[in-house]
């Protein structure tokens, strides 16, 4: 079929995308609705990349033709998690879709960023890359800091430090999960000469004892130049959710998780197992 | 009668033409929202496999509204989208009870906590157990599982929702 005049510009936009960015594209955030068109464009182009970079990797599709033959079709019951998905497709054309100009747009400033970071990958401007040694952890370089606390004590675990950083941002930063037994002991609130920390201190009926801070920076490219992070020479671990890389790694007998989202940095630490804490990190995104 | 067999045939044709057109795009889409979303990420293959499949026995289903869209892809891009969403919802609840009852079981030799132990262990046996373990915590496939346990997939799949929803049932209770 002959592309129209705009989808040829978007798929040449595309094209030049990495499978890494494109795959960011595909992310339909909570609350909107997926352009199924457009997906339909970039699973195109990814799959066209890949199958150059490594032909006849793709899935075996006759295989799960048999396999959905012999165990699906006509046993969707069985498979039905809730009544969400049938209802939601039947009221399609009543759903809210994201404008496709939109997402248009996005493709291109990735493809804008994409090019900028190329330029000025050697002097890491955005300075957000993350960097890890034996010993080591940071997004960037440490810089000099003026604190001064303030104790906000709430009796919820975490209802606290949630209202006071939602003050100032509404993404999406606390767990929703807590380990048994979490008690809040302080939230802290201090400034800092480019940005706001807020440490949540909370200790468990096991004796566990855990920090939630978060730092809210004035601008997105001041993100992670005051931090370090202790780490043993364990592996870091990359955990991928809501588009956001965590990294979770353990120091001695703590275990810690760091992410930036947008222009916050925040990290959970403390005697958790590394179960418990990919737990949380995962409930912060819980709709 | 034979006209009914030979719409099945021709709707039977129609539909494989689009599984096995869509199967690698909508297997792609479902990975990388795995991807995105899942903390699970050693598994995301087996899971992004289930939500595709899933989304064509719903397609099977609904085959007439399915063929009389504008654009049956995007009508599977779509579903393929809302079951990845559920099995992902599905998939947090149960890691997060699953959590609890096997930290429950970790301290029970430390300190004994009636109440939890009597309702855990009233909800479901030690082979259940083990069922919804596997699938949830150490992020086995309805396909791996069946493999193993020596079932059918179809068969396993319904014994595990008809536990979960017995669970479910009387957690409400």
């Amino acid at each position: 079929m002959q592309m129209k005049g705009p989808d040829q510009r978007a798929r040449a936009v595309l094209e030049q995308m990495s499978i890494e960015e494109l795959e960011q594209l595909l992310y339909t955030p909570a609350g909107e609705e997926p352009d199924t068109e457009f997906i339909q464009q970039i699973t195109e182009v990814i799959l066209e990349k890949e199958e150059k970079m490594a032909p006849d990797c793709g899935p075996d599709v006759e295989t799960a033709w048999e396999q959905f033959r012999e165990n699906y079709q006509g046993k969707a019951h069985i498979y039905e998690r809730s009544e969400t998905t049938e209802e939601t497709l039947q009221n399609e054309k009543t759903t809210v879709r994201r404008p496709k100009v939109l997402v248009l747009r996005r493709a291109v400033l990735i493809a804008a960023v994409m090019v900028l970071m190329v330029i000025t990958a050697s002097a890491d401007v955005l300075g957000r890359f993350p960097s890890w040694s034996e010993e080591l952890f940071s997004f960037v370089y440490s810089e000099d800091v003026q604190p001064f606390a303030q104790a906000v004590p709430e009796p919820d675990p975490y209802e606290g430090l949630r209202g006071a950083v939602k003050e100032r941002t509404s993404l999406p930063l606390i767990p929703c999960l807590a380990p048994e037994g979490t008690v809040e002991e302080s939230v802290a609130i201090r400034e800092e000469r480019s940005c706001i920390c807020f440490d949540g201190t909370y200790s468990t009926e096991s004796g566990e004892s855990f920090v939630i801070a978060v730092r809210i920076y004035d601008n997105a490219d001041q993100v992670g130049k005051n931090t370090y992070y202790h780490k043993d020479d364990n592996e870091v671990k990359k955990l991928y959710a809501n588009g956001i890389t965590h990294y979770v790694m353990s120091n001695l007998k703590n275990n810690l998780a760091v992410w930036i989202n947008e222009n916050v940095e925040v990290c959970i630490s403390g005697t958790l197992e590394h179960s418990e804490l990919e737990d949380m990190v995962s409930s912060v995104y819980w709709e | 009668m034979a006209e009914d067999k030979q719409n099945l045939n021709a709707e039977q044709e129609q539909f494989e033409a689009l599984y096995q057109k869509l199967f690698p795009q909508l297997y792609r889409y479902a990975l990388s929202i795995f991807r995105n979303r899942s903390q699970l990420e050693m598994y995301i293959e087996g899971r992004a496999e289930e939500a595709v499949q899933e989304a064509f026995a719903l397609a099977w289903e609904k085959r007439e509204e399915l063929f009389s869209n504008p654009s049956p892809a995007g009508w599977m891009f779509r579903a393929t989208w809302l079951k990845a969403q559920e099995l992902l919802r599905d998939e947090y609840v149960w890691v997060r009870r699953l959590l609890r009852l096997s930290q429950h079981q970790e301290r029970e030799g430390q300190e004994d906590d009636f109440c939890l132990r009597l309702e855990m262990q009233s909800l479901l046996s030690e082979e259940e157990y083990t069922l919804l373990k596997k699938l949830y915590l150490d992020g086995y496939t309805y396909k791996e599982l069946s493999r193993e346990l020596g079932l059918g997939q179809s068969t396993l799949a319904m014994r595990v929702k008809r536990l979960k929803a017995r669970i479910s049932k009387e957690l409400k209770a």
